[in-house]
């Protein structure tokens, strides 16, 4: 008897590790897929399509360490007259009457963005491509993300291209 | 699966972490964009500036504000500005505190009928101040100092409204010096400061570095005086403030006999130079004789030192002398100031060194006596209405508790306050008043001077500024001014009072000079006689409440960064104490953190001790605010030295202060100090507090030649090494940087509990090193000081850093010593291992606790700069965010970085420009010559680290200086 609950106790114990791993393992890939967004916004027809320039939207690209999230004004000012009858493109009216910021999703979700610096303005005017960090948006319907933004990542880059590999230019 | 996944996956099957996933680096996982852009240049990411006032004391120096995201982030002082020239005192650099305070007055509270105080609206609120008004009778209006457009429409708002403005209260009110200068000149102010060219300055009790009229400007003028040579400042005081050690000469007189040395000082003044002035002559002539024995007895100062002073001063070329603070209090202090007048008259300083011309405007200050009129019209209930704007008499007020008293004898009272202070507490009605950075606002720091506040954002709180309650309270009683807002009414009045011109540079720069009246005053023939009593005053112990450079009267007490901060001399942070010399501690038979029972007249107040060299024997300091102490009245100032009995009490309270010594103990810390060779040491040197351990000391003896397995700094930093030079013959010991610094870099305010634990995490202290004798014991009263501002030294070889097991902490290629937080681990080697006591370990996430306990508000968090969590090391980065900054501008435009294009917020805070930061490689940068000059010294030089912060002092060189 004593010996069955030795067992039984045993199996749970190392059982419990089982489940927790496999719900950890749904955890592991969640950051890989693309977020849910509130409005399915599809880079593909306004960069691969209509041509759009990045800086278009992210106007602080190439001035600021923010890329810039364009503000719910800047969709309007081609949705107030533009294809006002995509279910789609209403939310964003919804959006705009209620004068409420959509609330986007990250796609790169960061845990120590905290601690880093990273100027898209200094990447940008270095001549470095969008697309060589955030891929070929222009083919994406939904946005993922295509760089693991890891540490590694970044330092390999700046090694083949002679940037600086200082803990002080990144860290802060 | 690599080794880093494995050992997550490791972690959760223990059981050990299973709560490390949600631990606090996780942020918000929304992007939330704007939803229109704002249209004022804010670009996210960068920083805007925008002109404003500092309100932490009336001296209104002009501020700019750094703007990130829309919302203040820091306040420095205007650079270029006439009188605070980019440099901020400590409550200046930390008033953003106010700001972001906890305990913000959110919304109007009216009086329940059961006396407790409710939130209310502006509505309600303002209907009920409306109600009182209109039911009749004497309504009165107290406001603390204000000048421009506020006191123009307080003025208006008065006549308008049928309200009675009494004269303003400010518990420093000058009033003896005012009456004084009045009596002798006929005009009733303190005159401004202008040491250009000056060759002595002699200050009288007045501490211009610390709270005295405006201790930016006077920091600055002292600094730049004394950087180009041929300057000697003399201080007097019977306590002991950072003015005085800061001085060249300190001479410790005993309480109340200042009146003595200055007639002796005016009768040689008057044998020396024939006055000319009849008026002058004729009161010079009825001071009462005085010899050089008499003011030695009475002063208890040597006779060849007296004479020292009175050679320097009357020999002088374009002396200064001032008298204030103290000293001009009680009834010797009407005298003091008196003479003073007559002395700076006779030695023709007035128009010279002594500006009444740019005085600031203090002709609607009151005093005293009018507070003491104010409290019997309120206790004989003759008032119906009482308006206090901006003040706190019940808590300023030594004898607050009969003003309270007869303030519940009002009828009606409201309060304007940003804060809930003892009279607002007691008022029928108090209504939240915005902070300045929320606010239009104006304000002239001299006359001629005009500073101009934009609001830096939108009012946090349902609050409202200055202008617009008292805008507001006139609609409500049916007399409306014919402005919209506060903003309109300051527009009209710059352009009608100082011109279209002065108008746009205000909005545009924020300040404005104007023309002032020329006051060049002659001393009056009906000025009365100067009586002096040159009798030494009465022997016993003597208490001094003296103001702080951290509370000023008390107000910014409320601030937790001004109790963060410690007090400069005694390195007390949180609570309230009182200062004592080592040999009366001793005679008491008390020390560090015992309880003593002050008994002053009827009153007696029980405060822990904390030792204080400084002061001489049979003084005891408080600090205004410390403790309702009531020492009495004379002449319409509160008398601040009065006799005192102290008693044991046997107890012994939790008093922190972060010094762990009160000497240097002789290893050569403060430049000048040789280290002393411990080897050959008589027995128990280093006594008292500062004694060093046998073989603790790293001395001359055990120096040897620079040999080294390490590469020369020149060829680990070849292009670029970051130094700083802290020059300490400038330094005024203001702690302004250290504010500075906290607000900069996000330091965590931790509080008493954590002080006492030893855990304080300011990135840079100042170090107070008190004299100590030829046997290298500490001078046990009347010792003299030297304060060393200590940051992390970004060492060439630092051996912080070589015992990291991961390499947290490194050497960059620019010498600077990287704290890399991410990766660090928390085993607390580096700090074991730093010889300066540099780093901070975070013992928890200080800026993570509920919002009751986190005294930094999430809001004045600096983007810049990352939050460290829990088990953290960190330190002094020489504000590595501001040369990242500099440098993004340098490659924006396709140069390298200039000389004195970084400035880290110390240096930029520094009213006296003591600290320079720049590159040792370059030839022509500020910082490479004063490292070479010869003053140059580098702390513990002899362990061979190579710190990269030069302390430059004269000290050593050339004794006198």
């Amino acid at each position: 008897m004593l010996r069955r609950i030795a067992a039984t106790a045993v199996f749970g114990y190392f059982a419990l590790f089982g489940v927790l791993i496999l719900l950890l393992g749904f955890r592991w890939n969640r950051h890989r897929k693309p977020p849910m967004q509130p409005i399915a916004y599809s880079h593909e027809i306004h960069v691969g399509k209509l041509n759009l320039d990045c800086l278009f939207c992210h106007t602080t690209a190439d001035t600021s360490t923010f890329a810039g999230v364009p503000p719910v004004a800047t969709c309007m000012k081609c949705h107030e007259t533009v294809r006002t009858d995509r279910p789609e493109v209403q939310k964003i009216l919804a959006y705009w009457k209620r004068k409420e910021p959509i609330p986007w999703n990250r796609v790169h979700r960061i845990r120590i963005r905290n601690y880093v610096y990273f100027s898209h303005k200094r990447h940008v005017k270095k001549g470095i491509r969008c697309q060589q960090c955030h891929g070929e948006v222009r083919a994406m319907a939904v946005v993922r993300a295509v760089s693991s933004l890891k540490m590694g990542w970044c330092v390999s880059c700046h090694r083949e291209n002679d940037a600086p590999t200082d803990c002080a230019i990144c860290h802060k | 699966m690599d080794r880093r996944d494995f050992l997550k996956l490791l972690g959760v099957a223990t059981g050990a972490s299973v709560a490390s996933g949600c631990n606090l680096e996780r942020q918000s996982e929304k992007l939330i964009p704007y939803l229109v852009p704002p249209d004022d240049g804010t670009i996210p990411g960068e920083a805007t500036y925008g002109p404003s006032v500092c309100t932490e004391c009336p001296a209104a120096c002009a501020v700019t504000a750094r703007i990130r995201e829309g919302r203040p982030v820091r306040v420095d002082g205007t650079a270029g500005h006439p009188v605070n020239d980019g440099g901020l005192c400590l409550r200046g650099q930390a008033s953003i505190n106010r700001l972001y305070h906890n305990e913000r007055l959110t919304q109007p509270m009216l009086r329940d009928a059961d006396g407790a105080l409710r939130p209310a609206t502006w509505d309600e609120a303002l209907r009920r101040v409306t109600e009182a008004w209109g039911r009749g009778g004497r309504r009165v209006f107290l406001s603390g100092h204000t000048t421009g457009s506020l006191s123009a429409l307080i003025d208006e708002t008065c006549e308008a409204l049928a309200i009675e403005r009494r004269p303003e209260f400010e518990f420093y009110g000058y009033a003896a010096l005012r009456r004084a200068n009045a009596e002798v000149f006929g005009i009733g102010d303190v005159p401004a400061l202008r040491l250009k060219g000056c060759d002595v300055l002699v200050t009288i009790g007045a501490d211009v570095i610390e709270t005295f009229d405006n201790p930016v400007d006077a920091s600055r003028q002292i600094a730049a005086r004394r950087a180009s040579g041929g300057f000697r400042w003399f201080h007097v005081e019977p306590h002991a403030t950072m003015t005085g050690l800061k001085a060249d000469d300190r001479l410790i007189v005993r309480p109340g006999s200042e009146a003595v040395l200055l007639a002796w000082l005016v009768h040689e003044q008057a044998s020396r130079r024939v006055i000319a002035d009849a008026a002058l002559e004729r009161l010079t002539r009825s001071i009462t004789p005085v010899s050089v024995e008499d003011a030695a007895a009475a002063t208890g100062v040597e006779r060849a030192r007296l004479e020292d002073l009175a050679e320097s001063l009357l020999g002088a070329r374009r002396p200064a002398l001032l008298a204030g603070g103290v000293s001009t209090t009680g009834d010797a202090g009407r005298t003091v100031a008196r003479l003073a007048a007559v002395l700076q008259a006779a030695a023709g300083m007035v128009g010279r060194t002594l500006d009444f011309t740019s005085a600031q405007d203090r002709s609607r200050l009151g005093d005293l006596d009018d507070m003491e009129a104010l409290r019997d019209d309120l206790a004989s209930d003759r008032v119906a209405f009482a308006m206090f704007f901006r003040t706190d008499p019940v808590g300023t007020l030594d004898d607050g508790g009969a003003f309270a008293l007869a303030l519940e004898r009002a009828r009606f009272s409201v309060a304007v306050t940003d804060l809930l202070n003892a009279t607002a507490a007691q008022c029928h009605v108090v209504l939240p008043a915005s902070h300045v950075l929320e606010s239009w606002a104006d304000a002239e720091p001299r006359r001629g001077v005009v500073n101009a506040a934009r609001p830096a954002f939108a009012p946090m709180h349902d609050t409202r500024s200055d202008g617009d309650i008292l805008l507001a309270l006139r609609d409500a009683c049916g007399a409306p001014a014919p402005v919209a807002d506060y903003a309109e009414y300051l527009q009209a009045r710059w352009e009608r009072v100082y011109g279209a011109g002065a108008a746009r540079r205000l909005v545009e720069r924020g300040w404005a000079t104007v023309r002032a009246p020329r006051r060049a005053p002659s001393v009056r023939s009906d000025a009365p006689a100067i009586r002096v009593d040159a009798s030494s005053p009465p022997a016993g112990t003597t208490l001094v409440v003296a103001p702080s450079v951290r509370w000023f009267d008390g107000r910014s007490r409320q601030l937790p960064l001004l109790n963060e901060v410690p007090d400069p001399l005694t390195t007390v942070s949180w609570g309230a104490w009182v200062s004592l010399a080592p040999r009366t501690a001793r005679r008491l038979g008390v020390g560090d953190r015992d309880m003593v029972r002050l008994r002053v007249g009827d009153g007696s107040e029980e405060l822990p001790v904390r030792l204080l060299p400084a002061l001489s024997d049979g003084v005891a300091m408080v600090h205004k605010g410390a403790a309702p102490l009531a020492l009495g009245r004379a002449g319409g100032e509160a008398v601040a030295a009065v006799p005192v009995r102290i008693e044991r009490t046997g107890s012994r309270a939790p008093l922190p202060y972060l010094a762990g010594a009160l000497g240097e103990a002789g290893r050569g810390a403060v430049p000048g100090h040789e280290p002393r060779h411990f080897g050959a040491a008589a027995p128990g040197a280093g006594g008292g507090e500062g004694s060093a351990e046998p073989g603790g000391g790293h001395g001359e003896a055990m120096r040897h030649e620079d040999v080294s397995f390490y590469d020369p700094p020149e060829k680990l930093y070849p292009k670029i090494r970051w130094a700083m030079a802290v020059d300490l013959d400038r330094c005024v010991g203001c702690a302004a940087c250290i504010a500075s610094c906290y607000v900069e870099n996000n330091v965590p305010m931790v509080g008493p509990d954590e002080h006492l634990k030893g855990r304080e995490m300011a990135w840079i202290r100042l170090e107070p090193y008190y004299e100590s004798d030829e046997d290298g014991r500490l001078v046990e009263a009347g010792a003299d000081a030297d304060f060393v501002p200590a940051m992390c030294q970004h060492c060439d070889y630092a051996p912080c850093e070589t015992v990291c097991p991961v390499f947290a902490t490194m050497h960059n290629d620019e010498g600077l010593n990287v704290q890399v937080y991410n990766r660090c681990v928390g085993t607390r080697y580096c700090a074991n291992n730093c010889p300066f006591k540099q780093r901070r370990f975070n013992w928890f996430s200080w800026n993570h606790r509920p919002d009751s306990q986190n005294l930094m508000h999430p809001l004045m968090v600096n983007p810049d700069v990352s939050l460290r969590g829990k088990g953290i090391m960190e330190k002094c980065s020489f504000c590595v965010q501001r040369i990242r900054k500099a440098r993004d501008v340098a490659k924006d435009e396709g140069r390298p970085i200039r000389d004195g294009e970084v400035v880290p917020a110390c240096a930029q805070a520094c009213p006296a420009d003591a600290i320079v930061f720049g590159n040792l490689r370059d030839e022509t940068a500020r910082v490479t010559q004063l490292a070479r000059s010869e003053r140059a010294h580098r702390l513990l030089d002899e362990l061979g680290v190579g710190p990269a912060v030069f302390y430059l002092s004269s000290k050593g060189s050339h004794d006198d200086v």
